[in-house]
């Protein structure tokens, strides 16, 4: 698997650097504070995973729907399409890449709609989710293009299980690794760094947490343990911003100030709306 | 779409219409493969997706590259470097030559399995020739990346001719293997000018074409597929491969009968039946 990786278009042409992600965001800095900016993807971010969770799919669906979210608005401005189209558009691409089952459309649109009302309100009152299917099937297709058709992509969950047994700490380590590699999913390590070393990063954190020594074994890997702990500092601003932030009380007035495509329908008239407008190329 | 001028149809497909196509400014040859969206359908077909995210991992010169996917309303087309023919309609123009033939597919396929991607529908279709004579798997469309582990598979893989003995009987979890029984097919209709190995109607059918005598030591675990038929009672002994392809050299009928063996934990693997003494008198750049 790992020799796969190296090979693949995950490791060739999506891992980016962090001055070229920060520097596609500057046109959405104009309106929002950076730290307003990543409270918008998180907040999606949780709406796929609900939406998962809703939908009954594994979290390596979910992750993989993630990192497509992040690698869609790597190149392209809160403008170009609105996340809440975004956000289930690569929840039902994952879904299919996957294989975990097809998943009628009617299902899917229940989906959206109960996690909008029952799980969301706080962010959208009185609305109900306002695209329809055909809609999430054209923004797929954007998707699909925006990401050069490379929908292969590798998680950490596989080798922070592998290194886990490896260490022979299982039972201390491996659920929160495993919880750490899911909130990893709300900050940018994914589109910057070899899923190896955020598994390695997760450990080491949680190493910590537990109070477990694993200098030795981490020496013995010889890995370049600056990148893991760059990677651990950014988890660690996540914790950082999540100790000061209320996302129910907060997020209604931070997305109202986030850049938007110019038509966005309402719940007023579902569907009832030109198509998306397509990203800028 | 307005890119390629549409020449003529080349194909017609489970899932789309194949035409060759000459862009209109650089005037390069390709074939497009249209692929119909319906309204309220499940927008980009899986077979289509696989197809896609697949090739875009593989890139080998015996693996059919994919230049580019393309979207309009209600279709998609994906666009593929063209070849000349499929396997199918050069059996009828070539012979001999099959040890170079049978040693590229070996090596498009050897790659496939080192990335972990199983094709699964193998078949003389889905082969195809360029015009200088290199063979290129294509039709990824049933393909897999087994990488991840997966349960279940989908149950109906490989043309029912090229299906190995173990998935007709409900094998659910396979390997490599799966391409290695469909190779081993194909190899043996090209030595014999494009007669169809096991041609059968039906799974039964099938089966008892394929089936030489039961052998508790060979494969002991076949009782224990789902789908598993006794063949105690099939009549006709071993197939001798004398008989089956007999314009194939001995070397050439070793290397088939390590490629249809009927236990798939003993088949041979395509990186090692490129090794295979059948090829020694290919000019050794074939084998790399
Ligand atoms: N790149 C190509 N160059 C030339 N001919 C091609 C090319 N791709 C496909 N064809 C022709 O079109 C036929 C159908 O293509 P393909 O197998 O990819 O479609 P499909 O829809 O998956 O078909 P099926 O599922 O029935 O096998 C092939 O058997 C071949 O004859
Ligand atoms: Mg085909």
């Amino acid at each position: 698997m790992a020799a796969n990786f190296w090979l693949s278009s995950h490791c060739n042409q999506w891992l980016l650097d962090r001055e070229e992600i920060q520097l596609e965001r500057q046109r959405d800095y104009q309106y929002l504070k950076e730290e307003d900016y990543k409270k918008i993807h998180i907040f999606f971010i949780n709406f796929i995973q609900a939406l998962g969770e809703h939908l009954k799919l594994r979290q390596q669906v979910i992750a993989t729907a993630t990192l497509y979210y992040k690698r869609f608005y790597s190149r392209n401005s809160l403008k170009s399409i609105d996340s809440l189209l975004m956000a289930p558009t690569c929840t039902y691409l994952a879904h299919k890449t996957e294989e975990c089952g097809v998943i009628s459309n009617t299902r899917f649109t229940a989906g959206c709609n109960a996690v909008v009302k029952n799980k969301f309100s706080f962010a959208f009152p009185g609305e109900q989710f306002p695209y329809r299917m055909t809609q999430v099937l054209e923004c797929e297709f954007f998707l699909l293009e925006m990401m050069d058709c490379c929908l292969i992509v590798y998680h950490p969950y596989r080798p922070l299980t592998q290194y886990v047994a490896d260490l022979g700490m299982e039972d201390a380590i491996l659920p929160i690794a495993w919880r750490i590699l899911n909130d990893s999913l709300r900050t940018d390590v994914s589109l910057i760094y070899p899923p190896y070393q955020i598994a390695l990063a997760a450990i080491y954190m949680a190493c910590v947490i537990q109070q477990k020594d694993s200098k030795q074994w981490f020496a013995d890997l010889s890995v370049d343990m600056d990148k893991v702990l760059e990677i651990t500092q950014e988890i660690l601003q996540l914790y950082e911003l999540w100790k000061s932030y209320d996302e129910r009380t907060e997020i209604c007035s931070i997305l109202s100030r986030a850049p938007k495509p110019k038509v966005r329908p309402t719940s007023a008239t579902p569907g009832q709306t030109p198509s998306p407008v397509p990203p800028e190329s | 779409m307005q890119k390629y001028e549409k020449l003529e149809k080349i194909g017609e497909g489970t899932y789309g219409t194949v035409f060759k196509a000459k862009h209109k400014e650089t005037h390069e040859i390709v074939a497009l493969k249209r692929v119909r969206l319906d309204e309220d359908d499940e927008g980009i077909p899986s077979s289509a997706l696989r197809e896609i995210c697949i090739l875009k991992e593989l890139k080998h010169k015996n693996i059919v590259r994919l230049h580019d996917v393309m979207h309009s309303e209600r279709r998609l087309t994906l666009v593929f470097e063209y070849c000349d023919q499929d396997l199918k309609k050069y059996f009828d123009s070539c012979q001999g030559e099959v040890d170079a033939a049978v040693v590229k597919l070996l090596r498009g396929l050897a790659f496939c399995h080192s990335r972990n991607v199983l094709h699964r529908d193998l078949k003389p279709q889905n082969l195809l020739i360029n015009k200088d004579g290199e063979l290129k798997l294509a039709d990824f469309g049933l393909a897999r990346a087994f990488g991840i582990p997966v349960r279940c598979y989908s149950a109906e893989v490989v043309t029912l001719w090229y299906r190995p003995p173990d998935v007709l009987m409900g094998a659910k979890l396979y390997s490599t293997s799966i391409d290695m029984w469909s190779a081993g097919c194909i190899f043996a209709e090209m030595a014999n000018g494009g007669r169809p190995l096991f041609p059968g109607n039906d799974i039964d059918d099938q089966l008892r074409r394929i089936l030489s005598p039961p052998s508790e030591e060979t494969w002991p675990n076949a009782v224990k597929l789902p789908d598993y038929k006794d063949f105690s009672n099939i009549q006709g002994g071993a197939v001798s491969f004398a008989v089956v392809v007999p314009k194939l050299s001995a070397a050439g009928r070793d290397l088939l009968q390590k490629l249809l063996v009927l236990n798939p934990a003993h088949r041979i693997s395509a990186e090692d039946a490129m090794r295979h003494p059948f090829f020694a008198d290919l000019s050794p750049s074939f084998r790399a």
